[in-house]
């Protein structure tokens, strides 16, 4: 595997290929989906990483999974390309998958909400903020490390 | 100098309790609003919520502050240990406690600034005023849950592992608008079940007893 470094240290230790559109989603724009596994959960989902937003989002049925709606975390509102959505910032496991190198795990700040229509956002406050990563849209190389 | 009538606590508690705590907490008034200043929270008065920016309901924060609220009225203050007699060699330690319904307010308004510094993504700004906070602050259960919520990630490897699913991406391109709605799930480049939700789409899933985890995906 290509490893990225920074003065000789690992700058990225694990790579995945990422899936660079929704093949259903009316939105035909290039994006980068990549692979996540929600807590525990024993089956992979894609989420697609936005550098611009603040806060990760999970889908709403994963956080039903997740038992995120437990009234546990900090309600909060948050203004959203669908207006603004009631909901909550909480914590929880999020294990990015590598295909090869080295998968990493974050115990990470996620928002949810019943009213999410979208799927999966992985955002740079308390989670990308703590990864090092780099796109090969090449060949739709995904490579990440945490630091 | 008294407070404006707009001010949040006066609005979160109405006219019920209205006279000590309200001079104690108007002599806090400058120190407030240099925090404000500091903090750029860009508001008129006390009340630290963005409400130039989206509708601003006053029952929603009643609603999430009450207990906090509450709080300040429902505790009486502590014995004064300092100024019991001295029976043992030498005085009970003291712990720092935020007793005080000024100390108390002044934690709710934290609360509500660090919030509202949250919902204008201004993240690292209410980190840092979370971690300026005297360690009083800190009993509190709803600066608590902010600090949980603030904390960077924490990060570590994982044994987990996936393979290379270049498959099951050509399967969704080739065939996914055929299911829209549905929850898909993917192995080898194979559809291995279908289903309306999450939950039931795990269910098969788990039954299937499949030797490496599956790629879920919900077509939108």
């Amino acid at each position: 595997m290509l490893t990225l470094t920074s003065d000789g240290t690992a700058f990225t230790t694990g790579r995945m290929r990422f899936l660079d559109e929704d093949p259903a989603s009316p939105e035909k724009s290039p994006k980068v989906y990549v692979k996540i596994e929600p807590g525990d959960f024993g089956s992979f989902v894609f989420a697609q990483l936005d550098t611009g937003a603040a806060w990760s989002i999970l889908d709403s049925q994963i956080a039903e999974e997740l038992a995120l709606f437990d009234g546990q975390g900090q309600p909060i509102t948050v203004d959203t390309r669908f207006g603004p959505m009631r909901g909550s910032l909480g914590r929880t496991n999020i294990t990015m998958l590598a295909d090869e190198g080295e998968s990493i795990e974050f115990e990470a700040t996620v928002f949810v909400s019943r009213e999410w229509p979208a799927g999966s956002f992985l955002g740079y406050a308390g989670l990308l903020e703590r990864v090092r990563f780099a796109v090969d849209p090449q060949q739709n190389f995904f490579y990440f490390g945490s630091w | 100098m008294p407070l404006e009538p707009t001010g949040a606590f006066q609005q979160l508690v109405g006219e019920r309790h209205p006279a000590p705590w309200l001079r104690r907490e108007a002599a806090s008034e400058p120190r407030r609003r240099k925090l404000h200043e500091r903090w750029d929270l860009s508001i008129q008065g006390t009340m630290p919520i963005s409400i130039q920016q989206r509708p601003f309901s006053l029952s929603d924060q009643v609603e999430n502050l009450a207990p906090a609220v509450r709080q300040v009225f429902a505790d009486p203050d502590p014995v004064s240990q300092t100024n019991s007699p001295r029976l043992g060699n030498r005085p009970r330690r003291v712990l720092p406690r935020a007793m005080d319904d000024a100390e108390r307010i002044r934690e709710n308004l934290t609360y509500l600034a660090v919030r509202d510094l949250i919902e204008r993504d201004k993240v690292n700004a209410a980190r840092e005023l979370l971690s300026g906070l005297p360690l009083e602050y800190l009993g509190d259960p709803l600066i608590l849950r902010l600090l949980r919520i603030l904390a960077r990630p924490i990060v570590k490897k994982s044994d987990k592992q996936d393979t290379d699913r270049q498959k099951d991406y050509a399967w969704l391109r080739d065939h996914a608008r055929d299911y829209t709605g549905q929850w898909l799930a993917l192995d080898d480049g194979r559809l291995v079940a279908v289903a309306a939700t999450l939950r039931d789409i795990r269910a098969k899933v788990k039954a299937l007893r499949l030797n490496h985890p599956p790629l879920l995906h919900q077509v939108k």
